[in-house]
């Protein structure tokens, strides 16, 4: 997953749907989505089980709520929308470019509480949604900057399991990480 | 034979001895009077007696005698007498709940032991109160009240120190939590601090609230009535332990993304992420990824494999002597 990904558009979509196929996610607690099968193969979990010939109607995704299929849905319709409008070119999700249009969409978009947040991170980390999976890593990265070990602990809940002399001894070793 | 669900309240009617002894009649019936919801209906329906009691420890040389009076200032001969739970100890009255007594070892000046007793039933438990944590001189005052919104019995004691910030210390019965209040802030004769008790199980968060008292009790009141008001929960109420929730790549994955000095200071958040972060192959990865920027970076090599491996990744500067 280290590896930077480059989506290549090679042609102008069509703005009309009657051609394009469709797919159908189905979500843990039984909802369906039909949604076009170029924008569900921005997820390689699922381009896979297309391209492998699984697909028939449905695809479940066991691991995915409604309300947090609905909102990956939203992303990568967004984002292959984005890429289709575009001249044809090389749309590059490492790019740090300022004038990408839509920086501003994705900032409002993992604008969620915590535990959506976490859920986002799942869903794209199981559906192996490269750009999703970075935009959320980059927000919680962004929450924990500048933090100490003990907010870390507050802000996400993670139970402290050493010892103060543990912990100590584990200060010690980096001091100046710590000023 | 005697079906729970309908009779069983009979029970409530009789007197308090009888119902514990009758515990032991079989296990349908320890189960149903050892439930809370019995003791609870027990309560309501003894509440509902109208007559009032008052109780007076009396000291006799180094001994506690307690008197229970129906009406001390009509007829001080109407009443019955009975012993604290453990001879030996000099006993003072804390206050008293539904029946139930809140004593104090008051031998010596700090006030170490705390017990609950129901001298109805004769029992007595010893509560878990950590006490005086400074041993500066401070008027303190203890307290006992019952809140019922979550039906707890809470021993509290205000502390006040010369000219500074008054302490509260409670020790909840049921939860066994332990409350400490800081912040404090005078409103309208009342002091309010800002408390928070530790969560029970290991998956509850801190609970934030303010806890105020009225500043017109005096030292040496005892049934100190507190109030708690909750404080708009914030998004940290009810959350998912993020290092459980997530997997470890993913986590790994986020910590690539943070600048040196953080990763580094993390690894005192837990010992999960403390191997994670110092695992070779976490190393490399995060060097991997330094590659990708373009900024440049002083190498220094330096003993110890683990140190080795950070510092060539930090970069550090010129400046950096080691600790």
């Amino acid at each position: 997953m280290a590896s930077s990904s480059t989506s290549v558009v090679v042609s102008n979509k069509e703005k009309e749907n009657k051609n394009t196929k469709k797919v159908t996610l189905k979500s843990s607690d039984g909802e369906s989505f039909e949604v076009d099968e170029s924008v569900a193969m921005e997820s390689q979990t699922i381009k896979h089980i297309i391209e492998d010939g699984c697909a028939n109607n449905e695809i479940p995704l066991p691991n995915v709520t409604s309300g947090i299929l609905s909102r990956v849905i939203e992303y990568c319709k967004k984002h292959k929308e984005a890429a289709g409008e575009s001249e044809p070119s090389v749309t590059s999700y490492t790019s740090n470019s300022t004038t990408n249009p839509l920086t501003e969409w994705d900032t409002e978009f993992v604008k969620v509480d915590q535990n959506t947040l976490f859920d986002l991170i799942l869903a794209a980390n199981y559906l192996d949604i490269k750009g999703l999976l970075d935009l959320t890593c980059k927000t919680v990265a962004d929450m924990m900057k500048g933090k100490t070990p003990q907010e870390i602990r507050e802000t996400f809940h993670i139970k402290n399991d050493y010892t103060p002399e543990e912990e100590a001894e584990v200060r010690k070793e980096n001091q100046w990480a710590f000023e | 034979l005697f079906a729970p669900r309908g009779d069983w309240r009979i029970l409530l009617g009789l007197p308090a001895k009888s119902v514990l002894r009758f515990r032991s009649v079989c296990k349908t019936w320890y189960s149903l009077i050892s439930n809370s919801r019995f003791a609870n209906a027990y309560l309501a329906r003894s509440n509902q007696r109208p007559s009032p009691y008052f109780l007076f420890g009396r000291r006799e040389h180094e001994k506690v005698c307690f008197s229970l009076h129906s009406n001390p200032a009509i007829d001080s001969s109407d009443f019955i007498e009975f012993h604290p739970p453990y001879e030996k100890t000099l006993f003072q009255i804390v206050g008293s709940v539904n029946g139930l007594i809140c004593l104090v070892d008051s031998h010596g000046e700090l006030h170490e032991k705390y017990y609950l007793w129901n001298p109805s039933i004769n029992r007595t438990v010893q509560l878990p109160f950590v006490r005086n944590l400074l041993s500066a001189k401070c008027n303190y005052c203890p307290g006992f009240g019952y809140h019922a919104p979550t039906n707890e019995y809470k021993v509290a004691g205000i502390m006040h120190f010369d000219n500074t910030i008054g302490m509260v210390e409670i020790c909840a019965l049921n939860v066994l939590t332990f409350i400490y209040g800081k912040n404090s802030v005078f409103m309208n004769g009342r002091l309010h601090w800002l408390a928070q008790d530790y969560p029970e199980q290991e998956d509850d968060t801190c609970h934030n609230f303010i806890l105020s008292f009225d500043l017109g009790y005096e030292i040496g009141d005892e049934n100190i009535v507190y109030h708690e008001v909750p404080v708009p929960k914030t998004q940290s109420n009810k959350g998912k332990n993020m290092s459980d929730y997530l997997p470890a790549e993913v986590i790994e994955e986020i910590l690539l993304g943070l600048p040196a000095k953080s990763v580094l200071r993390f690894r005192s958040v837990c010992k999960t992420w403390y191997s994670l972060i110092s695992n070779s192959r976490f190393a490399k990865a995060y060097l991997a990824r330094s590659n990708e920027r373009s900024s440049p970076y002083f190498l220094f090599g330096r003993f110890g494999y683990e140190k080795e491996i950070f510092n060539r990744i930090t970069g550090l500067s010129p400046n950096y002597t080691s600790g």
